[in-house]
């Protein structure tokens, strides 16, 4: 079965109104901030919605179009990989596709 | 705030939005009075109430998570004496909140402690340091050793890469030792805050106070001595949990505090009981139209309004909970906050005069 993105287990993360939201990384002792569309897209990421079903959902609460939020969210996922804040999974690559 | 733009920055942004909002983002559970230190100036007045269970604790912090909480602060008396502090830990990091940790550190003298608690990956573990020498440590702690230990634990979590505050309350019997703690803290690496407030107890003694530095030193250690144990920074203004808005500081906004026997408290320091954690369905009710918490946040409106009409009001850092149990009052002015405040005043007059050109004070 493969298995979508999923933020990293450790991370703790709030969405704070609309201004967005804090992520925290205690392995590292850090505090990431992020957007208001970012932290939407974070709390998804469980490894269980997929990447067509997210940019669905940003798609119709920020008025843009599926394919725009497909891509942003495809070079979001890869960000957070970079840094460190997604659970290791071996489909990631599929799912991202 | 941004040093190059003046701006807030975009952390500063978000905790300012949760403020204002009074989302709390921060909650300290309280999970024992247990201790093995018996320090003299403790605020700590257990009642012998029957204290929460784990499970009960466990209650609590579900609701906690189901409330948005952040970050979760485990303290006590000492947290570690808890019979069930990794359970209750762990606990915090499999609902998915960032967890803090206040101890003496005596326990994390055994290094194989220390890696249970790294295995719980915390967001930051404060220890209080009461001395930079033994006796002095010692004395305030009543723990003979309880200095070897604290250090010997603060070593054992710096070595395993673990995030670790200092905390320092500034008392008569280790004013003189300020720069020894500092030292202390800069060879582990450690970010230490010097606490210039003793309280009374919970309880309303006044016994603690008896701690207090005198007046004479607060001036010098605000006109001399802070800007050297902080990197050359300036006095701070306004408490440290201040929004920046309208109220004093976060009491009832930002956060909040539940003793071991689950009463829900506004702040560690202002006890006014809000409700019981164990006799309600969700955190989100209570929050939005408890009567307590109602005026507790009026109040810290108040606070700042009246501080805002005296001619030092810009440099205090007013604790409503402090006065309460000092004074009876929350919006009563106690000593300590005067003193800072006057102190810290002359601090700014003196850059300000030492700005002007070719004029300096007299």
């Amino acid at each position: 079965m493969t298995q979508y993105a999923r933020r990293h287990p450790d991370c703790a993360f709030r969405e704070v109104a609309d201004e967005g939201g804090l992520v925290v990384l205690p392995g590292r002792a850090e505090v990431k901030v992020l957007s208001p569309t970012a932290i939407t897209i974070f709390s998804l990421l469980d490894g269980e919605h997929s990447p067509q079903e997210i940019a669905r959902r940003i798609a119709e609460e920020y008025e843009v179009a599926e394919a725009t939020a497909l891509e942003d969210i495809q070079a979001f996922v890869a960000q957070l990989a970079e840094h460190g804040m997604l659970a290791g999974t071996a489909d990631e690559e599929g799912a991202r596709e | 705030m941004s040093e190059s733009t003046g701006q807030p920055t975009p952390y500063e942004k978000v905790v300012g939005k949760a403020f204002t909002e009074s989302i709390p983002l921060n909650a300290q559970i309280e999970i024992t009075y247990r201790c093995n230190h018996l320090c003299t100036f403790c605020y700590n007045s257990p009642t012998g109430q029957r204290e929460m269970t784990t499970p009960q604790i466990f209650e609590a912090l579900r609701k906690i998570s189901d409330f948005g909480v952040l970050y979760l602060t485990l303290t006590g008396g000492e947290a570690l004496c808890h019979k069930d502090f990794f359970k209750i830990a762990e606990e915090v990091r499999r609902l998915g909140m960032a967890l803090r940790i206040y101890t003496n550190g005596y326990l994390l003298a055994d290094r194989k402690i220390v890696k249970k608690v790294k295995a719980l990956k915390p967001f930051e573990i404060e220890i209080t340091v009461h001395g930079g020498r033994a006796e002095t440590h010692d004395q305030l702690t009543r723990i003979k050793g309880s200095f070897e230990k604290t250090v010997a634990g603060l070593r054992n979590l710096v070595d395993e890469g673990l995030k670790v505050n200092l905390k320092c309350p500034i008392t008569t019997l280790n004013k003189d030792e300020l720069f020894e703690i500092k030292e202390l803290a800069d060879s582990l690496g450690a970010y230490i805050t010097f606490d210039p407030v003793i309280t009374p107890k919970d309880d309303g003694s006044q016994d603690p106070l008896a701690l207090r530095a005198d007046e004479e030193f607060f001036k010098k250690y605000w006109a001399e001595h802070y800007a050297k144990l902080h990197g050359g920074r300036l006095p701070p203004r306004t408490n440290h949990c201040a929004g920046g808005g309208e109220a004093n500081c976060g009491t009832g906004r930002s956060g909040f505090t539940v003793d071991p026997y689950g009463n829900i408290l506004p702040c560690v320091a202002f006890r006014r009981q809000v409700a019981n954690i164990l006799e309600i369905e969700s955190l989100g009710e209570v929050w939005k139209s408890s009567e307590v918490l109602t005026e507790v946040r009026d109040l810290a409106v108040e606070a700042r309004t009246r501080l805002d009409e005296r001619p030092d009001g810009a440099f205090f850092q007013f604790c409503l909970g402090v006065a309460e149990t000092q004074l009876g009052d929350p919006l009563a002015v106690y000593p300590q906050a005067e003193i800072n405040a006057g102190a810290i005043k002359k601090v700014y007059e003196v850059i300000r005069i030492a700005d002007l050109k070719g004029r300096k004070s007299a």
